[in-house]
């Protein structure tokens, strides 16, 4: 009952996106770019892929991209993961991307098969998109990523709970003398400027100190004038 | 307030500023350096008259050198290393009556002093350099000249000052190869090939005046047929197709004689196929030797008929011809080597023209099998005055090593030129001495009884007094016995050797693996070579554009009674399977059941590594992945150990030709293991190529989790074991590119975790190029660049964080880590030219790490980490101090406090390796190129040892007078309080 719902809203959604992207198309030189997202549930080696949705990339530059999957998971796919997490085996995708060449080039991934079952088909998807809008790589995390052996119903087992994340190639660091030589410059202003405050005459600047000793030199005077008094007294009085 | 905070900033500053520098007295105690000169490609003995001959010996060879070699004993008189590349490479060393001219980089004729190796003229070609240039000179009666062939013109050369005397035009520069440049008594030769059609001869006098131009036909001439000179006029092809031999003499060249040397009457297996250019020696003399096999040769003499097979030689493996001038006669001496058994060779001399031997000339020269065969010999010949002949040989090997002989069969000296093509070294810890073995043994065992712990004790303790008085009557007796020592190479030179772990570890194996296909073991101490092998068939994997060889050590000496165990991993000449070659690292002996040779795997080997867990037998194992995603293991028996740790064994490989790395697992089917892919990353070939994978090292050890900010809150850092650096080189396209002038290069780096295939982190640099050299080690990776928008050398360093809080502490798992940690970055400017980085390594990571830079001057640079530290604050703040971090200036430091090679400049520096010492301070550093150069450093200063300038004996008499002082004060005090007591 509640499938069609969703699956109406979601169409209705992308309807949507598509035509906010249509919008926004002049400013996004890498414009909008649809990825489809393959997984297989079978052990391995050499998996049988299916098709599990489709990736929208609407921004690159702003990280905006959501997942939309074809439909609820089917019995056979809930099957397939609840054996394959018996069998302690992994979950793999893979984004087919237009090769060069004739064949097909994949970007792949995996994750223990425990780890999408536990979380209840909550997962976050990377994709790594290099610096012209190539993607490079995709990576998935559940979410909670650890495993714990719990036992999760089926019902909560019907759709996918994804979240698309991108990981642009950033600039990478240059020396940054700009800041360096604006921090010098200021050092040397407020040096300047410290200079400059102490324009006062010698005694205005140091009169703190020349006092006490005008002091110091005249008390000592005086009591050299008395000693020399009382000296010449006792003399005399002798 | 600020002042106050710029003089705290400074004083930090000040103490991370360490004085590294040795004092004059400590030069060469703890380092040494050797130098090397490479594969030999030409080699002249000087002959300076009045003097004596061959004093010296005059070498240009594969590594862009020429160099002056003292025959006595070896040593480099003077050496020059020319730049790196075509540019540089010595195309021909010439030397005659003692002048010595060399062609570099086709287009850049030098003389040089033959004594002091000074430069006395060069002369520069015009125009392109594409095609090859060569020169002849000639002897001073004639006039002292030096004609230069280039690609479009023949230039005679003044030898007195390199001045242009005339030029001569080619013609038909665009089809013809201008090759070879010959002159007889009068005239120059100059001959000209195209290819599959004729060859054309033309003659000219000293003056540039051409006399004639001649064509003959050569339709069998190939761009691969190789030819050469010989006896000054002729030209000798070798048509490889239908093993015919071609000689066209210069003089007179009407055609090309064809001679096969089946019809002469020699037979051989295969058509000739070693190199020519090494094969044909002798140039003075009327004959020549041709080598036909690697241990066949032939002495032909170019006649007008055609060639004459003078003598043909199978079994030996080098030869050469010698003209002995006495008094008024001269007569040629054939000198052949020949190998008789594994470790000897025998030099036979026989006179030429009537093809006896001289059994005076007969010996045996010592040859061990690990320099392979001989591929050349040179020498001198002389006649005593009491009529003996004597001479002195150089044998150039098969594995690059320069050695010369005396007639008394002796090797006087040997150069392993093989160690100037190092690839991959590794340090291995000698062996605890016997006693000290017991000792482990005594503490190491956990069951014991009392009883039984103390007969033990009571045997060490019995065992250890009689070793003691075995030493003390060895010394009494004047001349000491190792039990543990090994085969000395050099008896009179070098010193026995003690192969036993010192107290602090500071002397180990160093464990080198060359691309010559020879493997050395060498004394961290001396520099001296304990043990080597050759192995014909070894040659480095090619990959991401450098030649690469794998040395592990699959076990060390800590687990008696197992020997330690190495191998090398390399490719086969041939089959290009994967070659292997096991061996104790301590000794060199081979593993059992190892032939000497290695063994060649039944696979191609796209990736190997070794397995960090042991077996049984304390081995570790290494894995292979082949081109059919098999999975193999050395040895094969480890094969039942992989099965457990299978769930969490991941391969990844990395592949520069399609841009792609992938991930893969490895299952088990049928008793076989074969990898699974299950992940991949795209790195877009079109744009980029990977030109390096950097992973971390694997024995490093981090002492510290996290660091301490200055809120005394923790930054844990980001420590995923399972991380490589990716950087990938690229030319940027497209409309941006256009509008700037030139080629716009970048550099990405990918911080990749190999288990899951994730992306970490990725940066772009524009406007940069490489060399890129990459140090990656704990959390931080720190990478070096040239910018070409700035044109200055950059570094850029990285710290990956997990935050304020740590996700799994006790082990880390890709699955569960946090995906994308906290990366801080920043730039600086580093004012000299870098060829490589590595930090330093120590026993438990406790001490700093400096990182070391090779300079592109021959300096080795240490700079504390903390120079580069991403979090270095751009202005001081009271937090910033508290942590200890510098202030940012945007330039590196360099001051010549840390340059830890003082003056012993190192040539082209290939790599650096660090290995940790048993001191947790130091840090053993061996840097090899050309040359190589061994040290130790500690980054944090000798923190945990006393210095050798510690006053013992002033702190020992202070304590003994405290002791004598507090004890008489005592007595004084005691007989004060009777005394008192008793008023």
């Amino acid at each position: 009952m509640a499938a069609p719902m969703i699956q109406m809203m979601m169409l209705l959604f992308i309807g949507f996106m598509y035509l906010s992207t249509v919008m926004t198309y002049e400013d996004e030189y890498e414009g909008l770019r649809t990825l489809t997202l393959e997984h297989a549930l079978d052990r391995g080696p050499n998996p049988e892929y299916t098709k599990r949705g489709s990736i929208l990339i609407k921004s690159v530059k702003k990280n905006k991209a959501h997942f939309s999957s074809i439909g609820p998971v089917t019995f056979e796919e809930k099957r397939a993961l609840r054996r394959l997490v018996e069998e302690n085996g992994i979950y793999r995708i893979r984004v087919p991307l237009k090769g060069t060449g004739e064949k097909e080039d994949y970007v792949s991934t995996f994750i223990p098969a425990c780890s999408v079952y536990e979380s209840a088909l909550s997962d976050q998807l990377i994709v790594s998109v290099d610096q012209s809008g190539e993607v490079i790589g995709i990576s998935i995390m559940g979410n909670p990523s650890h495993c714990s052996g719990l036992d999760v119903p089926d019902s909560n087992l019907t759709n996918w709970n994804t979240m698309v994340e991108i990981s642009q190639t950033i600039q990478g660091p240059v020396p940054d003398t700009q800041t360096y030589i604006e921090r010098m410059k200021r050092e040397e202003q407020a040096k300047a400027q410290g200079q400059q405050g102490d324009n006062r005459s010698f005694i205005a600047k140091y009169w703190m100190y020349i006092v006490p000793f005008v002091i110091i030199v005249f008390l000592m005077q005086s009591m050299d004038q008395q000693g020399g008094q009382e000296g010449a007294g006792g003399g005399g009085g002798r | 307030m600020a002042a106050r905070d710029f003089v705290r900033g400074f004083l930090i500053f000040a103490r991370l500023c360490f004085v590294l520098s040795l004092y004059e007295d400590q030069i060469g105690k703890f380092d040494w350096r050797q130098q090397y000169v490479g594969k030999v490609e030409n080699l002249y003995w000087e002959q300076s008259p009045g003097l004596g001959m061959g004093k010296k010996i005059f070498v240009s060879t594969e590594k862009n050198v020429l160099a002056a070699i003292n025959t006595h004993n070896a040593s480099i008189a003077w050496r020059k290393v020319f730049e790196e590349g075509a540019r540089g490479k010595v195309d021909q060393l010439l030397y005659n009556d003692d002048a010595l001219v060399t062609v570099i980089g086709g287009r850049r004729i030098i003389r040089w002093d033959s004594t002091s190796g000074n430069l006395i003229w060069e002369f520069f070609l015009p125009g392109n350099t594409d095609k090859p240039t060569t020169a002849t000179l000639t002897d001073k009666t004639r006039g002292g000249q030096v004609f230069v062939l280039s690609s479009e013109g023949l230039y005679g050369l003044s030898m007195s000052d390199g001045s242009q005397k005339w030029r001569v035009p080619l013609s038909d520069i665009a089809t013809m190869n201008y090759q070879y440049v010959l002159q007889s008594e009068e005239t120059v030769y100059v001959i000209g090939i195209h290819f599959g059609s004729h060859v054309s001869v033309m003659a000219t006098d000293f003056e540039g005046t051409v006399i004639s131009t001649k064509m003959v036909t050569a339709a069998w001439i190939r761009e691969n047929t190789k030819c050469d000179i010989v006896k000054h006029t002729n030209l000798l092809c070798y048509d490889q197709e239908t093993d015919v031999f071609y000689l066209l003499k210069a003089t007179r060249p009407d055609k090309f004689i064809p001679t096969s040397l089946q019809d002469q009457g020699v037979t051989r297996d295969s058509p000739v196929t070693t190199d020519w250019r090494s094969s044909v020696t002798s140039l003075g003399t009327d004959s020549v030797v041709v080598r036909l096999d690697a241990d066949h040769l032939a002495v032909l003499q170019p006649t007008d008929h055609g060639l004459l097979l003078k003598k043909d030689l199978p079994k030996f493996s080098a030869g050469l011809i010698i003209r002995l001038d006495d008094k008024d006669t001269h007569r040629d001496v054939l000198l052949a080597v020949q190998k008789v058994n594994p470790e000897e060779l025998m030099l036979k001399g026989f006179e030429l023209d009537t093809g006896k031997e001289i059994p005076d000339l007969n010996q045996n020269i010592n040859f061990p099998c690990s320099h392979g065969l001989p591929v050349e010999l040179t020498g001198i010949l002389a006649r005593k005055k009491d009529g003996q002949l004597v001479y002195k040989v150089i044998i150039l090997s098969q594995d690059y090593s320069i050695q010369l002989i005396h007639k008394s069969g002796n090797v006087a000296w040997k150069r392993e030129e093989a160690l100037a093509y190092t690839l991959t070294v590794e340090m291995v810890d000698l062996p605890v001495s016997e006693n000290q073995a017991k000792f482990e043994d005594e503490f190491g065992s956990q069951e014991d009884n009392i009883l039984t712990m103390f007969t033990k004790r009571l045997k060490t303790q019995i065992s250890q007094l009689k070793t003691f008085f075995e030493w003390k009557i060895q010394q009494l007796q004047g001349h000491r016995h190792h039990p543990l020592t090994l085969k000395k190479i050099d008896e009179d030179e070098e010193e026995e050797e003690e192969l036993l772990r010192d107290e602090f570890n500071l002397h180990k194996m160093i464990v080198i693996a060359t691309a010559a296909g020879k493997v050395f073991g060498m004394s961290s101490r001396t520099g001296h070579i304990l043990w080597q092998h050759y192995l014909p068939d070894l040659s480095p994997f090619r990959s991401l554009g450098k030649d690469k060889l794998l040395l592990y050590i699959q076990r060390g000496t800590s687990h008696f009674p197992h020997p330690p165990q190495g191998v090398v991993i390399g490719r086969n000449k041939i089959s290009g399977h994967g070659h292997l070659f096991a061996f104790n690292p301590i000794t060199g002996q081979l593993v059992k059941d190892m032939p000497s040779g290695g063994v060649t795997l039944k696979y191609i080997v796209k990736q190997a590594f070794l397995l960090g867990e042991i077996d049984e037998q304390f081995l570790k194992g290494v894995v292979f992945l082949d081109d059919q995603d098999q999975v193999h293991t050395y040895p094969e028996s480890i094969q039942e150990h992989l099965k457990n740790v299978l769930s969490s064994l991941y391969i990844y490989t990395c592949d520069d030709e399609t841009g792609l790395m992938k991930g893969y697992t490895v299952f088990r089917r049928e008793n076989k293991l074969y990898a699974d892919q299950v992940w991949s990353i795209n790195l877009q070939k079109k744009q980029q190529t990977i030109t390096q994978v950097i992973p971390k090292r694997t024995n490093e050890h981090v002492h510290s989790q996290g660091r301490v900010l200055g809120d005394r809150t923790v930054l844990y850092k980001y420590l995923n074991p399972n991380v490589v650096v990716v950087i990938t080189e690229g030319e940027e396209t497209g409309s941006q590119a256009q509008t700037q002038k030139g080629p716009m290069n970048f550099f990405n780096l990918y911080v990749i975790d190999t288990v899951i295939g994730h992306v970490i982190f990725h940066a772009n640099h524009r406007r940069t190029k490489g060399p890129i050299s990459v140090v990656h080690s704990e959390n931080w990776i720190v990478y070096s660049y040239y910018s070409d928008k700035q044109r200055r050398y950059e570094m850029a360093s990285l710290e990956m964080y997990e935050g304020n809080e740590q996700s799994n502490a006790t082990a880390f798992s890709s699955f569960v880590a946090p995906k994308q940690p906290f990366v801080m970055s920043l730039a600086f400017i580093f004012p000299l030219p870098i060829s490589t980085m590595t930090t330093t390594i120590t026993e438990k990571g406790i001490t700093n790490k400096d990182v070391i830079i090779a300079l592109k001057t021959g300096a080795l640079f240490t700079l504390p980490k903390a120079f580069l530290d991403p979090r270095r604050p751009p202005t001081p703040t009271q937090e910033t101090m508290e942590e200890g971090t510098i202030p940012y200036s945007p330039d590196l430091p360099v001051n010549t406090e840390g340059i830890i090679n003082y003056n012993q400049t190192l040539s082209n520096i290939q790599g650096i390796y660090t290995a940790p010492a048993g001191l947790e301070s130091t840090s053993l550093v061996l840097a090899y190129g050309l040359d190589i150069f061994h040290t130790r450093v500690e980054p944090s200063k000798m923190f945990d040892v006393l210095k050798e300038d510690f006053e013992h004996w002033i702190i020992a008499s202070v304590l003994a007078i405290m002791f004598l002082l507090s004890f008489v004060t005592q007595k004084l005090a005691a007989r004060k309080a009777l005394n008192r007591a008793w008023k």
